[in-house]
């Protein structure tokens, strides 16, 4: 491959926002619009993906786990063509209307209306293929769920996805090997490539200039494809930039470029919100087989409003199962022996945007993530707890090992004991860390310069050219799993940029 | 990662991590071979607070019982482990967690640990397992 001099749009990452961007822009290349993306990851084909949680853990940036520097949350990101998508489990919500009501008074986020909002994402899910599954995916992991909600009144929603021709292997978050999982990396991108935009992987920007994105070309992985251009250093000019290298590494790629940029530094990073998560498991009498089938299909949001998180279905494959159980030894070996009986929920918390949250660098420009996790977020945690355990005893568990929790094992005789057994009192972040895979926020977007990083239309404040299309766009935490959303925002921001590229 | 005195250390604790391991020195190399996978392609902050744990056991071990890690029996190292999960220091405490936390992920995504769990492993055979296994020694 060889570079072109200047194109008229590059895009940086090519995930939920990336992907989405691209696709749209490449509508245009018949007419003469250039668009290069640049992926700091490898381009990973399904047909090159083992399944195996030892090779496909590379995946993701430092396989799997961010930490923070206060080391009481570990996020997961993907790192590679289709970003975190080619690791999602799909699942596909719509943002609230409340939420995005909000945006649109508290920050000024004028585009956003009903309209807008239905007519963008019937487009997008139609492409991606969002549905509900039907009720012969559910396996036991989540007819257990559903039974123990219904035994306590509890309202369970089916999820819907977005995937085509799934064979319900239950791996999803090792990457997709059918390909059923209609993430960036299956749709957005081949179709991108298809209609001409030029893709260059292993390209890590390093930083911008309102003219210019620097980048070097990093080694190949084995069974990944081959590098387009040799390893090395590399500058290519663009007339638009598009930022989408997700929540974690736009505001830092900011950072880097500062000292080529007219944005106040002071919000870059900030107002990072983490949607923090407890995975918990049980165990039951019975083998269930969990591992199988779809991990995900039923949630309830029966208590967003009130105490502030989601409990949905979820079950992962043994490494990060046993990392998730707390304890070690004699008794954490007996309970892995029991994967086959064990049922798993995770418990997904809504955190308030706060200015201390942030994405920084350190002298290295490497990402450093400084998170805390307020009293608001705790006693939400704890309370989600009790009913996650309250819904597995209800579907008639053995027992359970939880976080938090004043005993080792949870059984039936303490079903009463609850909400003195799981307390605040009990949780310590740095033993049993929380794990996050949505974060949002850190270039938020505003029409007030001095609380945003990015205005209403997409563009970096005090820039015309420079735009951000990801997850870094959130004002605040959307509160659902958040993928539609970036599809949503990057949408938008890239009509803007056609737009601009072809003068209005 | 790559020092013998390293090894010993990171596997007499991995015992204590996952008892069954005391009598399966073939899981015990593998498990080590994993870890290095593991860390190797992680940060350089990340390999460091991992070096710097295992450091930190050699040196408190040795002050609390006065000898190294390695040589104290099994109920010793395990009191030692937890006594380092209560440590006062947060650092150390996450620091151990984190250690923790690697060594679960090693050996769990080892063939050789799912028979104990009846994990059946991945659905597809490919080639490029045996490779990249080859790739890692
Ligand atoms: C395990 C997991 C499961 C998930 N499940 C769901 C789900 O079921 N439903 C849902 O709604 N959401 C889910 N998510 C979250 C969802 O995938 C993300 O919210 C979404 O992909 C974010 O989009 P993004 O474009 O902001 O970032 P990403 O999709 O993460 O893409 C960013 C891309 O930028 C690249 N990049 C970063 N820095 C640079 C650089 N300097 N140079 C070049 N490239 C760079 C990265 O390699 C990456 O490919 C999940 C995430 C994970 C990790």
């Amino acid at each position: 491959m060889k570079l072109k001099d200047c194109y008229d749009v590059v895009v940086i990452g090519s995930g939920a926002g990336g992907g989405t961007a691209a696709e749209i822009f490449s509508r245009y290349v018949e007419k003469g619009l250039s668009v290069l993306v640049l992926e700091g990851g490898p381009f990973w084909k399904k047909e090159n993906f083992n399944q195996k949680e030892r090779d496909m853990s590379r995946i993701y940036f430092n396989r799997g786990a961010i930490f923070s520097k206060r080391l009481n949350i570990a996020v997961a990101a993907g790192r590679v063509v289709g970003g975190s998508t080619a690791v999602y489990t799909g699942v596909s919500f719509r943002p609230p209307e409340e939420v995005w009501q909000k945006w649109k008074k508290d920050y000024g986020l004028d585009f956003f209306n009903a309209d807008f909002v239905q007519d963008t994402l019937d487009e997008i899910e139609e492409m991606i293929h969002v549905a509900e599954p039907p009720p012969s995916w559910d396996n036991d992991n989540n007819r257990l769920f559903r039974e123990g909600c219904e035994k306590l009144d509890i309202p369970v929603k089916r999820l819907r996805l977005n995937l085509k021709g799934c064979q319900q292997q239950g791996l999803c978050n090792l990457g997709c090997t059918s390909g059923g999982k209609q993430g960036t990396l299956e749709v957005q991108i081949p179709l991108a490539l298809s209609r001409g935009i030029e893709l260059v992987h292993n390209a890590w920007v390093d930083h911008i200039t309102p003219e210019e994105v620097v980048f070097s070309v990093k080694p190949a992985w084995p069974f990944t494809e081959a590098n387009v251009l040799p390893e090395g250093n590399y500058k290519v000019k663009a007339k638009n930039i598009v930022l989408a290298a997700g929540s974690l590494h736009t505001p830092p790629l900011l950072l880097r470029s500062q000292k080529y940029l007219r944005t106040s530094p002071k919000n870059i990073g900030r107002y990072l919100t983490l949607h923090p998560a407890f995975n918990v498991n049980a165990i039951y009498p019975q083998v269930i087989k969990n591992d199988r089938g779809f991990p995900k299909t039923y949630y309830s949001d029966a208590f967003s409003d009130s105490e502030g998180y989601y409990l949905e279905t979820s079950f992962y494959f043994p490494g990060v199962t046993a990392k998730n159980i707390p304890h070690m030894g004699k008794s954490h070996e007996e309970m892995m022996k029991k994967y086959r009986q064990m049922m798993s929920i995770l418990l997904l918390s809504h955190d308030p945007a706060r200015f201390y949250n942030r994405v920084k660098i350190d002298r290295r420009g490497n990402t450093v993530l400084d998170y805390r996790v307020d009293e608001e977020v705790q006693n939400s945690l704890i309370q989600g707890l009790r009913r996650a355990a309250a819904v597995f005893l209800a579907a008639g568990c053995e027992e359970m090992v939880f976080p938090a929790c004043q005993k080792e094992k949870i059984t039936p005789a303490d079903a009463k004991n609850l909400d003195k057994l799981i307390s605040k009192r009990y949780l310590n972040l740095i033993k049993t860390p929380l794990s996050s895979a949505h974060p949002q926020g850190g270039a938020r977007m505003g029409a007030d310069p001095k609380k945003s990083v990015v205005s209403p239309e997409g563009k970096l404040h005090n820039h015309d050219n420079i735009f951000i299309a990801d997850a870094s766009l959130f004002p605040t935490s959307v509160k659902v799993n958040p993928y539609e959303t970036v599809m949503l925002l990057s949408h938008y921001v890239a009509k803007q940029v056609v737009k601009r590229a072809w003068g209005g | 990662m790559k020092s013998e005195k390293q090894k010993i250390a990171l596997l007499s604790l991995a015992e204590v991590i996952i008892p069954s391991l005391q009598t399966r020195p073939m899981v015990k190399e593998k498990l080590w071979e994993n870890f290095c996978y593991f860390l190797g392609d992680m940060d350089t902050n990340s390999q460091k607070k991992i070096q710097l744990l295992l450091f930190a056991l050699k040196i408190l071990s040795v002050l609390r019982y006065g000898r190294s890690y390695p040589k104290m029996n099994f109920s010793q190292r395990e009191r030692f482990f937890l006594w380092l999960l209560h440590f006062p220091i947060a650092l150390i405490v996450a620091g151990a967690t984190g250690l923790k936390s690697l060594i679960y992920v090693s050996y769990y995504s080892l063939d050789e640990s799912w028979e104990n769990i009846d994990y059946q492993g991945p659905l597809v055979q490919r080639e490029l397992q045996k490779e990249l296994q080859r790739e890692t020694k």
